[in-house]
Protein backbone atom coordinates (compact mmCIF):
# COMPACT_ATOMS: atom_id res chain seq x y z
CA UNK A 1 0.00 0.00 0.00
CA UNK A 2 2.49 2.25 0.75
CA UNK A 3 4.79 1.68 -2.19
CA UNK A 4 1.48 2.07 -4.34
CA UNK A 5 0.86 5.44 -2.98
CA UNK A 6 4.88 6.78 -3.39
CA UNK A 7 4.40 5.65 -6.95
CA UNK A 8 1.06 7.63 -7.27
CA UNK A 9 2.16 10.94 -5.55
CA UNK A 10 5.46 10.01 -7.68
CA UNK A 11 3.30 10.07 -10.98
CA UNK A 12 1.23 12.89 -9.99
CA UNK A 13 3.93 14.93 -9.12
CA UNK A 14 5.60 14.37 -12.56
CA UNK A 15 1.92 15.52 -14.09
CA UNK A 16 1.87 18.44 -11.87
CA UNK A 17 5.71 19.66 -12.99
CA UNK A 18 4.84 19.42 -16.79
CA UNK A 19 1.82 21.14 -16.17
CA UNK A 20 3.36 24.52 -14.63
CA UNK A 21 6.59 24.73 -16.61
CA UNK A 22 6.68 28.24 -17.77
CA UNK A 23 5.58 28.58 -21.53
CA UNK A 24 8.15 31.56 -22.44
CA UNK A 25 7.65 32.53 -26.27
CA UNK A 26 4.13 31.41 -27.27
CA UNK A 27 4.15 33.60 -30.64
CA UNK A 28 5.95 33.94 -33.91
CA UNK A 29 6.80 37.68 -33.18
CA UNK A 30 7.45 37.19 -29.51
CA UNK A 31 11.29 35.80 -30.98
CA UNK A 32 12.18 38.73 -33.72
CA UNK A 33 15.26 40.66 -32.85
CA UNK A 34 15.86 43.66 -34.46
CA UNK A 35 19.79 44.94 -34.69
CA UNK A 36 21.12 47.81 -35.87
CA UNK A 37 24.83 48.68 -35.85
CA UNK A 38 26.55 52.05 -37.33
CA UNK A 39 30.08 53.52 -37.90
CA UNK A 40 30.60 56.64 -35.61
CA UNK A 41 32.82 58.07 -37.61
CA UNK A 42 30.48 58.73 -40.41
CA UNK A 43 28.68 61.92 -40.58
CA UNK A 44 24.84 61.40 -40.92
CA UNK A 45 23.93 64.68 -40.36
CA UNK A 46 25.59 66.49 -43.39
CA UNK A 47 24.11 63.31 -45.82
CA UNK A 48 20.85 63.43 -47.15
CA UNK A 49 20.29 61.58 -50.23
CA UNK A 50 20.10 58.35 -51.25
CA UNK A 51 19.30 56.05 -53.70
CA UNK A 52 17.92 52.50 -53.10
CA UNK A 53 17.21 49.42 -55.70
CA UNK A 54 13.55 48.51 -56.61
CA UNK A 55 14.42 45.00 -56.24
CA UNK A 56 15.29 42.99 -52.86
CA UNK A 57 17.97 40.15 -53.53
CA UNK A 58 18.04 36.55 -52.34
CA UNK A 59 21.65 35.56 -50.32
CA UNK A 60 21.47 32.02 -51.18
CA UNK A 61 25.26 31.55 -50.22
CA UNK A 62 28.21 33.48 -49.54
CA UNK A 63 29.67 33.33 -52.72
CA UNK A 64 27.50 34.51 -55.73
CA UNK A 65 26.91 32.02 -58.13
CA UNK A 66 25.08 32.86 -61.52
CA UNK A 67 23.75 29.63 -63.45
CA UNK A 68 21.53 31.13 -65.67
CA UNK A 69 24.81 33.66 -66.78
CA UNK A 70 22.37 37.06 -66.56
CA UNK A 71 24.66 38.44 -64.24
CA UNK A 72 21.88 39.04 -61.64
CA UNK A 73 20.81 37.20 -58.43
CA UNK A 74 17.70 35.22 -57.37
CA UNK A 75 15.12 38.15 -56.43
CA UNK A 76 12.04 38.30 -53.67
CA UNK A 77 8.87 38.41 -54.99
CA UNK A 78 8.19 42.30 -56.20
CA UNK A 79 4.75 42.16 -53.91
CA UNK A 80 7.43 41.51 -50.39
CA UNK A 81 10.08 43.15 -52.04
CA UNK A 82 7.37 46.35 -52.94
CA UNK A 83 6.17 45.72 -48.62
CA UNK A 84 10.03 46.16 -47.58
CA UNK A 85 11.14 48.79 -49.67
CA UNK A 86 8.42 51.11 -49.59
CA UNK A 87 8.26 50.45 -45.63
CA UNK A 88 12.47 51.58 -45.67
CA UNK A 89 10.95 54.46 -48.21
CA UNK A 90 9.02 55.83 -45.76
CA UNK A 91 11.07 55.80 -42.35
CA UNK A 92 14.10 57.28 -44.86
CA UNK A 93 11.58 60.45 -46.02
CA UNK A 94 10.15 60.64 -42.53
CA UNK A 95 14.06 60.62 -40.97
CA UNK A 96 14.54 64.06 -43.75
CA UNK A 97 16.49 62.18 -46.41
CA UNK A 98 15.27 62.97 -50.07
CA UNK A 99 15.54 59.50 -52.49
CA UNK A 100 17.76 60.23 -55.61
CA UNK A 101 18.53 58.55 -58.94
CA UNK A 102 21.47 56.13 -58.52
CA UNK A 103 23.22 58.45 -61.33
CA UNK A 104 22.53 61.19 -59.52
CA UNK A 105 25.33 60.81 -57.04
CA UNK A 106 23.68 60.19 -53.97
CA UNK A 107 25.18 60.43 -50.81
CA UNK A 108 24.39 56.84 -49.48
CA UNK A 109 22.96 53.32 -51.27
CA UNK A 110 20.21 51.26 -49.10
CA UNK A 111 20.87 47.23 -50.39
CA UNK A 112 18.43 45.16 -49.19
CA UNK A 113 18.76 41.56 -48.91
CA UNK A 114 17.40 38.59 -47.05
CA UNK A 115 18.78 35.17 -45.93
CA UNK A 116 16.54 32.19 -45.14
CA UNK A 117 19.84 30.52 -44.46
CA UNK A 118 21.08 29.43 -40.35
CA UNK A 119 23.42 32.29 -40.72
CA UNK A 120 23.76 36.14 -41.61
CA UNK A 121 26.86 36.90 -44.17
CA UNK A 122 27.81 39.66 -43.13
CA UNK A 123 30.55 39.26 -45.70
CA UNK A 124 28.98 38.03 -48.95
CA UNK A 125 29.98 38.29 -52.37
CA UNK A 126 29.38 41.55 -52.97
CA UNK A 127 29.24 40.97 -56.68
CA UNK A 128 25.52 39.80 -55.87
CA UNK A 129 25.09 43.65 -56.55
CA UNK A 130 27.02 44.66 -59.44
CA UNK A 131 24.10 44.19 -61.86
CA UNK A 132 22.71 47.49 -59.86
CA UNK A 133 25.51 49.64 -59.73
CA UNK A 134 27.52 50.10 -62.80
CA UNK A 135 30.24 51.79 -60.92
CA UNK A 136 31.09 48.60 -58.80
CA UNK A 137 33.91 46.09 -60.25
CA UNK A 138 34.60 42.58 -58.54
CA UNK A 139 37.18 41.90 -56.31
CA UNK A 140 35.47 44.12 -53.92
CA UNK A 141 34.39 43.35 -50.36
CA UNK A 142 32.61 44.97 -47.53
CA UNK A 143 34.14 46.84 -44.82
CA UNK A 144 32.53 48.41 -41.44
CA UNK A 145 34.07 51.16 -40.25
CA UNK A 146 34.70 51.42 -36.89
CA UNK A 147 32.56 48.58 -35.83
CA UNK A 148 31.87 44.32 -36.08
CA UNK A 149 28.88 42.73 -36.67
CA UNK A 150 28.60 39.94 -34.37
CA UNK A 151 27.64 35.99 -35.42
CA UNK A 152 24.39 36.05 -35.92
CA UNK A 153 22.74 32.46 -35.91
CA UNK A 154 19.49 30.73 -35.45
CA UNK A 155 17.43 27.90 -36.55
CA UNK A 156 14.59 28.41 -38.90
CA UNK A 157 15.15 31.54 -39.28
CA UNK A 158 15.12 34.27 -41.67
CA UNK A 159 16.70 37.48 -41.88
CA UNK A 160 16.19 41.01 -43.64
CA UNK A 161 19.55 42.40 -44.02
CA UNK A 162 19.84 46.05 -44.72
CA UNK A 163 23.15 48.05 -45.47
CA UNK A 164 23.73 51.29 -46.13
CA UNK A 165 26.38 52.61 -47.88
CA UNK A 166 28.96 54.95 -48.15
CA UNK A 167 28.29 55.93 -51.90
CA UNK A 168 30.99 59.09 -52.09
CA UNK A 169 33.59 56.73 -50.40
CA UNK A 170 32.95 53.93 -53.48
CA UNK A 171 35.43 54.88 -56.37
CA UNK A 172 37.51 53.34 -58.30
CA UNK A 173 41.02 52.02 -57.11
CA UNK A 174 39.27 51.71 -53.68
CA UNK A 175 39.29 48.46 -51.87
CA UNK A 176 36.41 48.02 -49.98
CA UNK A 177 33.14 49.46 -49.60
CA UNK A 178 31.96 50.39 -46.11
CA UNK A 179 29.03 49.91 -44.88
CA UNK A 180 27.80 52.60 -42.70
CA UNK A 181 24.76 51.28 -41.45
CA UNK A 182 23.54 48.10 -41.10
CA UNK A 183 20.52 46.70 -39.88
CA UNK A 184 19.52 42.74 -39.40
CA UNK A 185 15.46 41.57 -38.95
CA UNK A 186 15.28 38.56 -37.40
CA UNK A 187 12.82 35.69 -36.75
CA UNK A 188 11.15 33.09 -37.40
CA UNK A 189 10.54 32.63 -41.02
CA UNK A 190 6.96 30.90 -40.23
CA UNK A 191 3.38 31.88 -40.99
CA UNK A 192 1.14 33.68 -44.11
CA UNK A 193 3.87 36.11 -46.07
CA UNK A 194 1.38 38.73 -45.34
CA UNK A 195 1.46 38.30 -41.36
CA UNK A 196 5.69 37.84 -42.50
CA UNK A 197 5.12 41.30 -44.45
CA UNK A 198 3.29 43.07 -41.37
CA UNK A 199 6.31 41.37 -38.64
CA UNK A 200 9.17 42.89 -41.11
CA UNK A 201 7.33 46.39 -41.73
CA UNK A 202 6.84 46.45 -37.50
CA UNK A 203 11.10 45.53 -37.43
CA UNK A 204 11.59 48.37 -39.84
CA UNK A 205 9.81 51.07 -38.06
CA UNK A 206 11.90 49.49 -35.00
CA UNK A 207 14.96 49.86 -36.78
CA UNK A 208 14.59 53.27 -37.56
CA UNK A 209 13.07 54.21 -34.10
CA UNK A 210 16.59 52.98 -32.13
CA UNK A 211 18.82 54.48 -35.05
CA UNK A 212 17.94 57.86 -33.84
CA UNK A 213 20.97 59.44 -35.81
CA UNK A 214 20.04 58.31 -39.01
CA UNK A 215 17.51 61.23 -38.16
CA UNK A 216 17.74 64.84 -39.66
CA UNK B 1 32.94 19.77 -9.73
CA UNK B 2 34.86 18.85 -6.84
CA UNK B 3 31.84 19.24 -4.80
CA UNK B 4 29.82 16.84 -7.54
CA UNK B 5 32.80 14.48 -6.21
CA UNK B 6 31.99 15.06 -2.62
CA UNK B 7 28.22 15.16 -3.18
CA UNK B 8 28.89 11.30 -5.07
CA UNK B 9 31.45 9.75 -2.45
CA UNK B 10 28.67 10.78 0.32
CA UNK B 11 25.75 9.38 -1.78
CA UNK B 12 27.87 5.99 -2.08
CA UNK B 13 28.42 6.25 1.86
CA UNK B 14 25.02 7.00 2.59
CA UNK B 15 23.76 3.59 0.31
CA UNK B 16 26.53 1.29 2.05
CA UNK B 17 25.26 3.04 5.76
CA UNK B 18 21.67 1.70 4.75
CA UNK B 19 22.50 -1.65 3.32
CA UNK B 20 24.77 -2.48 6.43
CA UNK B 21 22.47 -0.67 8.80
CA UNK B 22 19.40 -2.58 7.47
CA UNK B 23 16.72 -1.14 9.94
CA UNK B 24 13.20 -1.43 9.84
CA UNK B 25 12.27 2.36 9.87
CA UNK B 26 11.95 4.32 6.32
CA UNK B 27 10.84 7.72 5.58
CA UNK B 28 9.71 9.47 1.81
CA UNK B 29 8.86 12.72 2.47
CA UNK B 30 6.99 14.72 -1.20
CA UNK B 31 6.83 18.21 -0.27
CA UNK B 32 5.94 21.63 -2.24
CA UNK B 33 8.48 24.43 -1.71
CA UNK B 34 8.50 28.06 -2.73
CA UNK B 35 12.07 29.03 -3.67
CA UNK B 36 12.84 33.20 -3.43
CA UNK B 37 16.31 34.45 -6.22
CA UNK B 38 18.98 35.85 -4.09
CA UNK B 39 22.28 37.46 -4.95
CA UNK B 40 23.15 37.05 -8.70
CA UNK B 41 20.21 35.01 -9.19
CA UNK B 42 17.71 37.73 -7.89
CA UNK B 43 19.25 40.31 -10.69
CA UNK B 44 18.57 38.27 -13.15
CA UNK B 45 15.33 36.74 -12.12
CA UNK B 46 13.82 38.80 -9.54
CA UNK B 47 10.68 36.19 -9.53
CA UNK B 48 9.81 33.88 -6.62
CA UNK B 49 9.56 30.59 -7.88
CA UNK B 50 6.23 28.63 -7.11
CA UNK B 51 7.47 25.96 -9.83
CA UNK B 52 9.14 23.18 -7.65
CA UNK B 53 8.83 20.03 -5.90
CA UNK B 54 11.12 18.27 -3.26
CA UNK B 55 11.26 14.30 -2.72
CA UNK B 56 13.53 13.11 0.18
CA UNK B 57 14.43 9.54 1.53
CA UNK B 58 15.69 8.60 4.62
CA UNK B 59 16.68 5.36 6.48
CA UNK B 60 17.09 4.71 10.19
CA UNK B 61 20.85 3.56 10.46
CA UNK B 62 20.85 3.53 14.67
CA UNK B 63 18.33 4.59 16.67
CA UNK B 64 16.51 8.08 15.91
CA UNK B 65 19.02 8.49 13.28
CA UNK B 66 18.38 9.22 10.09
CA UNK B 67 20.31 9.18 7.23
CA UNK B 68 18.61 10.96 4.60
CA UNK B 69 19.06 12.11 0.63
CA UNK B 70 17.12 15.03 -0.59
CA UNK B 71 16.69 16.32 -4.20
CA UNK B 72 14.45 18.64 -5.49
CA UNK B 73 13.52 21.27 -8.42
CA UNK B 74 12.46 25.07 -8.55
CA UNK B 75 12.58 26.65 -11.59
CA UNK B 76 12.62 30.49 -12.12
CA UNK B 77 10.91 32.41 -15.17
CA UNK B 78 10.96 35.73 -16.01
CA UNK B 79 9.64 37.43 -19.16
CA UNK B 80 11.11 41.12 -19.83
CA UNK B 81 8.90 43.08 -22.41
CA UNK B 82 10.39 43.99 -25.81
CA UNK B 83 13.39 46.88 -25.29
CA UNK B 84 16.01 48.67 -26.95
CA UNK B 85 19.75 47.30 -25.72
CA UNK B 86 22.12 49.78 -26.66
CA UNK B 87 25.94 48.93 -26.41
CA UNK B 88 28.68 51.33 -27.96
CA UNK B 89 26.85 51.82 -31.43
CA UNK B 90 25.30 48.61 -31.47
CA UNK B 91 20.92 48.53 -30.70
CA UNK B 92 19.63 45.62 -30.16
CA UNK B 93 15.79 45.35 -29.71
CA UNK B 94 13.57 41.96 -28.49
CA UNK B 95 11.68 40.00 -25.54
CA UNK B 96 13.46 38.13 -23.30
CA UNK B 97 12.81 34.94 -21.81
CA UNK B 98 14.39 34.12 -18.70
CA UNK B 99 14.92 30.69 -17.22
CA UNK B 100 17.23 28.61 -14.78
CA UNK B 101 15.95 25.51 -13.34
CA UNK B 102 17.62 24.99 -9.89
CA UNK B 103 17.90 21.36 -8.65
CA UNK B 104 19.53 20.98 -4.93
CA UNK B 105 21.15 17.86 -3.77
CA UNK B 106 21.24 17.63 -0.39
CA UNK B 107 22.82 14.36 1.65
CA UNK B 108 22.16 14.71 5.56
CA UNK B 109 21.72 13.08 8.70
CA UNK B 110 18.54 13.80 10.88
CA UNK B 111 17.99 13.81 14.50
CA UNK B 112 13.84 12.04 15.04
CA UNK B 113 12.37 11.53 18.47
CA UNK B 114 8.91 10.38 18.09
CA UNK B 115 6.75 10.37 20.83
Amino acid sequence: MAIKLTRLLGILSLVLISGCYPKGAEFIDDLDLVYTNYSSSFDFSSKTTYAIPDSVIKITGDIFSDPDGDHKPSFLGPASAAAILDKINQNMVSNGWTEVNKFSNPDVIVLVSTVTTTNVYWYYDWWYWGWYYPGWYPGWGWYYPGYYPPYVTGYKSGSVFIQMVDAKAVAAGTENVPVIWSCILNGLAEGGTSSITTRVQGMIDKAFAQSPYLKH
Amino acid sequence: MRSMKKIFVLLIAAICMQKSFAQHHSVFILSYPIAFPMGDLGDYIDKQSFRGINLEWGKEIKPNLIASLETGWNVFYKDVPEQVYTEGTASFSGKQFRYTNSVPIIVGAKWVEIK
